[in-house]
């Protein structure tokens, strides 16, 4: 039996989340690390920016940081795509709330979830097309089970 | 000399093993010498031994999941007695160990903070009685 990381069962029920708790607003189009090309907007991006074990306890855990942003045309839908992402995953583990907290799978337990600093920049395509990045980092502690 | 992982010591109380929740252990030994000066010129106190005094102050998280919290936090009820058992290096042949009555003399905790972070009981026992193995005896599993 393959043993799977935390931060790659951390990603899938993330992705999960925002796929499913804002279909309204960006669809599927949640993507890890990077869009396809012309991937209509807005859409979301999650990176893995750290993960490894805290050494804190006896049993095997993660704290993983994750950065996710929505990146969109619009600055105004950009800032609301991120309050979205924010409602989606804060405290969100099974120590912050025991109504439908994150579920890593049959591996791992998310104990908590932190947001961390936000995100905010625009990218200028061509220079003259803006494009809003809005979001926020993220820490998650995970138990192995 | 050694540079030990610092993670595999045992420690069971009244035969529960904890050794899976905790994060500090901290074994405490003393003399309670009394002063025995005397004498008109002397310039410095003189002691003689008196009676060995062992303690144990450890660190235990709190666990989530009821049953295996209740296993322990239940041997943590200030004025029992238990027979405490401690091996430094994990039940190893020839390495250290020390069993002796103790009692539980307070307990602090659970202790959580707004900050996310371990919950904790901070765990104080005082020898009752001689040990039965003693690790500064030289006593080895």
């Amino acid at each position: 039996m393959t043993l799977e990381p935390a931060h790659l069962a951390l990603i899938d029920v993330v992705g999960d989340t925002l796929v499913s708790g804002g279909a309204a607003v960006w669809q599927d189009r949640v993507y890890f690390h990077h869009a396809p090309a012309e991937s209509p907007k807005p859409y979301v991006i999650i990176l893995l920016i750290s993960s490894g074990e805290t050494g804190r306890i006896h049993a095997e855990d993660s704290e993983c940081i994750l950065a996710v942003k929505v990146v969109a045309q619009e600055l105004e839908q950009a800032g609301a795509g991120a309050a979205l992402i924010v409602s989606l995953l804060r405290d969100k583990g099974t120590q912050d709330t025991s109504v439908n907290p994150l579920d890593a799978g049959a591996e791992w337990q998310v104990s908590y979830s932190r947001k961390l600093t936000d995100i905010s920049y625009v990218e200028l395509i061509s220079n003259t097309e803006p494009r809003f990045h809005e979001g926020a980092q993220f820490k998650f502690r995970l138990e192995r089970k | 000399m050694a540079t030990l992982a610092d993670n595999k010591g045992v420690l069971i109380i009244d035969t529960v093993d904890v050794s899976g929740f905790w994060t500090e252990l901290k074994p405490k030994t003393k003399n309670n010498t009394k002063e025995t000066s005397a004498g008109a010129n002397i310039t410095h106190v003189q002691r003689a031994k008196g009676l060995d005094d062992y303690s144990f102050d450890a660190t235990i998280v709190y666990d989530d999941i009821s049953a295996t919290l209740q296993s322990y936090i239940q041997k943590m009820k200030v004025g029992n007695k238990y027979i405490v058992e401690y091996y430094p290096e994990g039940k190893v042949a020839g390495k250290p160990k020390h069993i002796q009555s103790m009692i539980v003399d307070s307990v602090n905790g659970p202790s959580q903070k707004v900050e996310k972070d371990l919950i904790t009981f901070e765990l104080s026992l005082s020898g009752a009685d001689a040990p039965t193995s003693d690790m500064y005896l030289g006593a080895v599993y």
